[in-house]
């Protein structure tokens, strides 16, 4: 990855006429829009739209069929996700892949070896400096856990969480990579109101920090609260981006997307 | 036993109307009781829900109830008959379903396949008129009958999981997150079909984390913490009662629209009634 | 030239449906229980005992057919129900060494009752061998590969168009869900079995006239069906020609460089599938292992 223009004026992700489809389902085409460095933007649609095939694009786990996505200026299409994951862009999952037996702390903890300094030969002896990398990322990994409030679940078996907490786990885990950029993928399924305005505390606090957030949602609630600007994905392409008062007013968005119940 | 007697006196009254009653439920994983002795009851034609945070037993409950969990202690009774020592495949047949939390769909089957399959030991006789009514309801599986459930989409899978449930016709049907993954639009349609059901004499256990939307359309609530109930009764008290909605939804009630943003404002005084 | 090739081809093709049928029970109970089933090749060797016992008792030969798949079939059954299913901390492992353990002890307890020699079952159509381009085919052999076309085409219905082979599909995918639509998971192990065992005892019928079979020969048998299986991934079609591959080439093995290499041959192959495949039970993707973490019901 040629890290050369880190442009402060252009925006942080930029994606160009990206398409995807599997076999012969085409799942979007030509999706265009960009993402400003310290924003959070929602990405919402109709179930099957393809949010998370677009998220998968972006990380590298999916290669577009044509398209481009540039980040900070350089073009990563295709790169591998380690390597995307080392550079800053880390995205979580539907299903948060906990390792079931091994702890809480341990799975987030799991998050952070993409910083660790010391090699695999050192970590063999032990030395002091292996110690102290440890106990460094121990402690940044018990902040992440508590950023999405799951302190208390530390030691507990990661196979033993609900569903909810497992994925407050996972975005933990995110974390605790100290991205630049970081794409969640429903991070507030299987939360109730109080877990989730948690969260969005969480996430807001998070962004005050510079991190940039794509955030695929379906919580209208949690998304009004935390986005700068919403991006609409539906029937094979984006159909509205804007702010998100303006979009959930929208009537193309309403009919597709919000139903009755949600419109102003 | 308590829990049989109650059977046997109200065996007559349970029968005529059609109801579900669990007691005394004490069940769990391992060595730790997760449910810790709750009792339940839902009529047919009634929508109860399950609120709580997370880990407080709601799943656990109603896996419990379907028999995906042994039961150490308690009983079951369906529609007057105790059915807490029959296996799944009994309760099924006697008309109780289970949506699970993880959808638990075949993957390498087609959706069509998968949506025959609901009605594997119920309602074979009226099969293609269930699948089209689920069809119906979900018509984003309509083009997708053919593809294999293991590569649609999550919201899709969901819709998929509560349609087989629904082939099978069941008196009673127990929902763990169904709005899980959804699109509001979807969510709304499913909490309409979900009073429409209970109206037509389906009596309907729904575990939502949406407290609001649920308690919009449920005619009694619970409250699970740690595996007891710690708060019961009629959806509308419940919802307009702020120090509860305070403990245990950290949201707001109705009456305290003020803090609210307009979109659930308007949400929330939808009535249910449409 | 072309007689000799022929007549190898006719030999394998006889062989090939033998352990075609064997691997179909493997298969059959791969899918619905999870377990290595190395008392397949029992059935076929027990059976074949049970008839000829009876033929030299003066029943008919179709009587003692019948009487081998009874056979077959209660002792599939007493082997589920009063050691598999009661083994306490069951691991794949522990299941492995069981039903070999087991394979072992039916072998030589027929030996204990039956002694140490192999039978020759009588045969029941026309011995006069058919003649064409200089090789040889007797009708018993017509009979195997027949029964073993017939058997694999039953098979294949029975997966593909009935509701057990749906609800077997389903239980490879997701227990859980399978559960919830009413499926019974036991049941369909019990039909699974049973399968396997009328599969072994048809086995029995048709290599009883063709070979002497020795009362330790059935784990080698079984153990043919098992190589058959994996090469196929544990699928029933490719199962069945996985087994008629193998019966080819032991045949060519034995026909054209020497017969001291006909197990060698199969036993080779497995060893070669296991280090290209890298694994025994599958793919993970086809779910093979039905574990069943319920209180047993």
């Amino acid at each position: 990855m040629s890290g050369d223009s880190r442009s402060q004026a252009g925006p942080i992700l930029s994606l160009r006429s990206l398409s995807k489809g599997f076999g012969g389902l085409k799942v979007f085409s030509d999706v265009s829009f960009d993402i400003e460095a310290g924003t959070v933007v929602g990405l919402i649609g109709p179930n099957g739209a393809g949010k998370s095939t677009l998220i998968g694009c972006v990380s590298g786990f999916l290669r577009p069929d044509s398209g481009s996505v540039k980040f900070e200026g350089s073009t990563i299409t295709g790169i591998a996700p380690h390597t995307l994951c080392r550079a800053g862009v880390t995205r979580t999952f539907q299903h948060a892949y906990l390792l079931s037996h091994l702890s809480v702390l341990e799975n987030v903890l799991v998050g952070c070896h993409v910083r660790a300094r010391c090699g695999q030969v050192r970590a063999l002896w032990r030395s002091r400096a292996v110690a102290a990398e440890e106990a460094a990322l121990a402690a940044s990994a018990m902040e992440a856990l508590n950023s999405v409030g799951c302190a208390h679940l530390a030691h507990q078996k990661a196979g033993s969480l609900t569903a909810g907490q497992q994925r407050l786990v996972s975005v933990a885990r995110a974390l605790s990579s100290m991205p630049r950029v970081l794409l969640l993928d429903e991070p507030a399924a299987g939360l109730n109101e109080s877990e989730t305005t948690r969260l969005a505390d969480a996430l807001r606090s998070l962004r005050e920090t510079g991190l940039t957030l794509l955030v695929i949602e379906h919580d209208i609630r949690l998304i009004n609260a935390i986005s700068d600007h919403l991006v609409v994905l539906a029937d094979g392409g984006v159909i509205m981006e804007g702010e998100p008062a303006a979009v959930c007013a929208e009537p193309t968005v309403i009919k597709a997307y919000l139903g009755g119940l949600h419109a102003q | 036993m308590t829990s049989k007697m109650l059977a046997t006196n109200e065996h007559a009254e349970a029968k005529a109307e059609g109801e579900l009653v669990a007691t005394g439920l004490v069940s769990g994983y391992h060595q730790s009781p997760i449910l810790s002795g709750i009792d339940l009851r839902v009529r047919r034609g009634e929508v109860l829900c399950v609120l709580g945070a997370n880990g407080a037993g709601k799943s656990t409950l109603a896996r419990t109830l379907v028999g995906l969990l042994p039961l150490r202690q308690g009983e079951i009774v369906l529609d007057g008959e105790a059915v807490g020592h029959l296996p799944v495949g009994d309760r099924v047949v006697r008309g109780l379903s289970l949506v699970p939390e993880g959808r638990a769909l075949f993957p390498s089957l087609r959706v069509a396949d998968n949506l025959r399959l609901g009605a594997f030991s119920r309602n074979r006789a009226q099969l293609a008129a269930a699948v089209d009514d689920v069809l119906d309801l979900f018509p984003a599986l309509r083009p997708r009958l053919r593809q294999l459930a293991g590569t649609l989409s999550g919201g899709e899978q969901q819709m998929l999981a509560i349609g087989r449930a629904l082939v099978a016709r069941p008196n009673y049907l127990v929902l763990d997150e169904p709005s899980l993954g959804l699109a509001p639009i979807i969510v709304d349609r499913i909490l309409g079909k979900v009073r429409e059901l209970a109206d037509s004499a389906m009596g309907i256990v729904l575990i939502e984390q949406n407290a609001s939307l649920a308690l919009s359309i449920s005619d009694f609530a619970v409250v699970m913490e740690r595996g007891v109930k710690v708060v019961e009764g009629p959806a509308k008290d419940i919802a307009t009662d702020d120090a509860v909605v305070r403990a245990y939804f950290g949201g707001v009630g109705r009456s305290e629209t003020a803090t609210h943003s307009p979109k659930t404002r308007i949400r929330e005084s939808g009535e249910r009634n449409q | 030239m072309l007689s000799d090739f022929l007549q190898f081809t006719t030999s394998g093709l006889t062989t090939g449906a033998i352990y075609g049928l064997l691997a179909l029970g493997w298969v059959l109970v791969m899918r619905v229980s999870g377990l290595l089933y190395f008392i397949q090749g029992e059935f076929v060797v027990i059976g074949v005992f049970v008839i000829v016992v009876l033929q030299e008792h003066g029943w008919a030969t179709w009587i003692g057919g019948l009487a081998a798949i009874a056979t077959c079939v209660v002792l599939a059954l007493a082997v589920d129900g009063l050691v598999m299913r009661r083994l306490r901390h069951p691991t794949p492992m522990s299941e492995v060494l069981v039903l070999l353990g087991l394979a072992l002890l039916f072998g030589l307890a027929l030996q204990n009752i039956a002694g140490p020699n192999a039978r020759l079952m009588r045969g029941f159509l026309p011995t006069k061998p058919i003649e064409f381009f200089g090789a040889f085919v007797t009708p018993h052999q017509i009979l195997a590969v027949a029964v073993g076309a017939v058997t694999t085409l039953l098979v294949w219905v029975a997966i593909t168009k009935t509701s057990f082979g749906q609800a077997m599909q389903a239980c490879a995918d997701n227990v859980e869900g399978a559960l919830l639509v009413g499926i019974k998971p036991m049941r369909l192990r019990t039909l699974g079995f049973v399968g396997a065992a009328c599969i072994g005892g048809v086995a029995a019928i048709v290599i009883g006239p063709l070979a002497a079979v020795e009362p330790l020969g059935g784990l080698l048998l079984g153990i043919k069906g098992f190589i058959a299986a994996v090469v196929a991934k544990w699928t029933f079609l490719g199962a069945v020609a996985a087994g008629v591959l193998i019966g080819l080439l032991e045949n060519y093995g034995a026909g054209y460089i020497s017969s001291v290499y006909k197990d060698v041959i199969s036993l080779g192959l497995l060893v070669v599938v296991l280090l290209v495949q890298g694994a025994v039970a599958g793919d993970s993707s086809m779910g093979m292992r039905i574990r069943l973490r319920l209180a047993a019901r």
